[in-house]
């Protein structure tokens, strides 16, 4: 692993390398820093500028836009009180309350170094864990791989909200769009209409560009009118020495959740930053200060958040399950890249992946530079009027759709799904399961087919093996605890209503 | 004016009108495509792995879940409205018409020409009057976005005309 290691350092360390992960970084924390642009926008828009380069330096552009914008969330979100993504949603709490005081330079210089060391410990786990996993990975046949997809597919349940119905509809509807196009079995031309763009399926990477970015937008014309101003001015950023012994047992303990969080499918970001925080104040000597504008507060969530990056791209890599909706998009840039996420990437692309996992540690790094230098240019992006914004996210979602292919096709599928994305999200539909589906429904649909192939059409194959019958087990009780969660709180409103009746 | 009117005619779409419309169409497509499924060769004497296997056992899925959406939607006493009516949502319509404008005159003029049109157009439409201001940064933005797609890292733009 060393000799992987350094050769991935001896990769990294070309001009040309350094640059882009620095250009992604810095795109990241700009993306991040807008109010309305999330980590996953920002990601699914510029990935077609990785479509002329090599694996190596596109994979890094992306992570280090991912790695950015996770900690930029945080500038708006301490600035303005308006989370700049959902991860940093958490952040605001304390975050604003401090620069309200006048100490935004504070809060900023905390969520910078804790943003560090929660991203860098997540990375360091993501080196140790990945290979291990990978062996095991290497082990897996049909009947792993149908279990896997299901593993993948029942976080649907926990992503959807309160919508769970609704969210299982749209996972089901997204399993039907994936079957389209040629039956990778028996070859025979599934739903294409004779269409010849269709048939290799939808290409996901359009339908995920109008669903996250395009849909978004219109979405955010609705509140475009309102002005932002930021009153706060940022002075000193770096934290001085008694706040760095006060967050630090804090950021490790976060960005160690965060890790965790983020190798669980479908958890991303903001589930991670708020569990870091409630354990933090949980683990607190004065937990009552929690809300009111105190280092840990802000630490908590700055280091998980950025603890699931690192968490999020073990599944990625592994096991060819993405950990969130923007490592799922990089799950579409590594396969546009001839790579096949999974555990056969250790074995045959090695260096490549030592390579991610170097620049990665390096993105970090200039995460934690250009924080500290740039946070006063940072802060003036956010003041970007979203009249200006919202028509070049328009343009470079077209453009980003055209250049998957360079046909129109794409561009279509793109605007169809945008549109589809904005009726769904009126009326209360989560986006993220139809992602999810149309990524592992091939692939669950494959390994089933192959398994029952397999076994002579025994079903009873998939629970015969050890490790495919442990992850169907964990994922029907993934899928159903939500359900039941749901059901719990319902009867418990019903008993607590019928007790008020009776009292009243 | 005249919107705002209307809207107060239709009372605005309930989310739960929505989701029993939308479920009715879901049941649909699920016939549809379990009709569409039965034209499937069955490959190797109707054994149980054909192509119409997955899309058969999803749609009986989508079916029934959406039945149950229905259900659970005539006996919610939810009232909240989608928004689908309001007058912001009109700002997203005409956006969408501008788009799809845009991707035609991107198809047959091209990127260079298509471009700053549509964003002189849409930011006005926003509510920018400054006209010089206008104009000046929907060309740097084209300009910006040219340079760095093609010149820089030489992804495909629409052409057009001009190619």
């Amino acid at each position: 692993m060393l000799e992987l290691l350094g050769h991935g350092l001896a990769a990294v360390m070309s001009f040309k390398i350094l640059f882009m992960i620095a250009c992604g970084v810095a795109a990241g924390i700009a993306i991040g820093a807008l109010p309305g642009l999330t980590a996953t926008m920002g990601v699914a828009l510029l990935l077609p500028l990785t479509f002329g380069m090599d694996a190596e330096s596109g994979i890094l552009l992306l992570l280090g836009i991912y790695a950015g914008a996770i900690y930029g969330g945080s500038i708006s979100a301490i600035l303005l009180k308006t989370p700049g993504t959902p991860a940093a949603a958490a952040t605001a709490l304390d975050g604003f309350e401090m620069s309200k005081r006048g100490e935004a330079g504070r809060a900023l210089g905390i969520s910078t170094v804790s943003s560090y060391i929660g991203g860098t410990l997540s990375v360091i786990l993501l080196i140790l864990i990945s290979p291990q996993l990978a062996k095991i990975g290497l082990k897996f046949s049909a009947p792993e791989y149908f279990a896997l997809a299901v593993f993948g597919l029942s976080i649907i349940a926990s992503v959807s909200g309160k919508q769970v119905l609704k969210g299982i509809i749209a996972g089901v509807v997204g399993l039907l769009v994936s079957t389209v196009g040629i039956d990778i079995v028996t070859g025979y031309q599934r739903f294409t209409f004779g269409n010849i763009n269709l048939f290799n399926g939808f290409s996901f990477i359009p339908v995920m560009i109008g669903l996250f970015a395009l849909s978004q937008s219109f979405i955010s014309l609705e509140d475009m009118m309102k002005k932002i101003s930021i009153k706060q001015t940022v002075s000193r950023v770096l934290p001085t020495w008694a706040d760095l012994k006060t967050i630090l047992p804090t950021t490790i303990r976060s960005g160690l959740i965060g890790t965790f969080i983020g190798i669980i499918p479908g958890a991303g970001g903001d589930i991670g930053a708020f569990v870091a925080y409630n354990e933090a104040k949980r683990f607190s000597k004065h937990p009552e200060k929690f809300g009111t504008g105190i280092p840990e507060a802000i630490a908590a969530p700055e280091s998980a958040n950025n603890g699931v990056t690192g968490g999020a791209v073990v599944p990625l890599l592994t096991l060819g399950i993405p950990g969130d909706a923007t490592t799922a998009i990089m799950l579409g840039a590594l396969i546009m890249q001839g790579l096949q996420p999974g555990p056969l990437l250790f074995r045959d692309h090695g260096p490549l992946v030592y390579t991610i996992f170097v620049g990665f540690l390096v993105a970090n790094l200039f995460m934690l530079i250009l924080g500290f230098v740039g946070i006063k240019w940072f802060t003036k992006i956010i003041a970007i009027p979203s009249y200006i914004l919202t028509p070049v996210i328009f343009v470079l979602c077209i453009v980003g759709a055209y250049a998957i292919n360079n046909n129109f096709f794409d561009v279509i599928v793109m605007f169809v799904s945008g549109i589809i994305g904005y009726i769904m999200q009126k009326l209360e539909f989560p986006a993220s399961p139809i992602v999810l589906a149309l990524i592992l429904g091939p692939m669950a649909e494959r390994e089933l087919r192959k398994s029952l192939m397999m076994s002579g059409g025994e079903a009873s194959v998939l629970f015969m093996r050890p490790i495919s019958a442990a992850l169907l087990i964990i994922a029907i009780i993934t899928f159903f605890m939500p359900i039941i969660k749901i059901l719990i709180a319902q009867m418990r409103q019903r008993g607590r209503n019928i007790s008020d009746s009776n009292n009243s | 004016m005249l919107f705002s009117y209307l809207l107060q005619l239709h009372g605005g779409a309930i989310v739960k009108k929505g989701n029993m419309i939308i479920s009715i169409l879901f049941v649909l497509i699920g016939i549809y495509i379990l009709i569409e499924v039965s034209t499937f060769p069955s490959v190797g004497g109707g054994q149980i792995t054909g192509p119409d296997f997955f899309p058969r056992i999803l749609a009986f899925t989508l079916i029934g879940l959406s039945v149950l959406l229905f259900i659970s939607s005539i006996i919610s006493k939810d009232e909240s409205t989608t928004g689908l009516f309001d007058i912001y949502a009109i700002k997203a319509y005409i956006t969408m018409i501008g788009l799809l404008v845009y991707m035609i005159v991107l198809n047959a003029a091209g990127f260079i020409i298509a471009t700053p049109l549509f964003l002189i157009g849409l930011i006005r439409f926003y509510g920018m009057k400054h006209y010089p201001k206008l104009i000046l940064s929907s060309v740097l933005v084209t300009g910006i976005i040219y340079s760095v797609f093609k010149l820089l890292l030489a992804v495909p733009l629409p052409a057009g005309i001009l190619g």
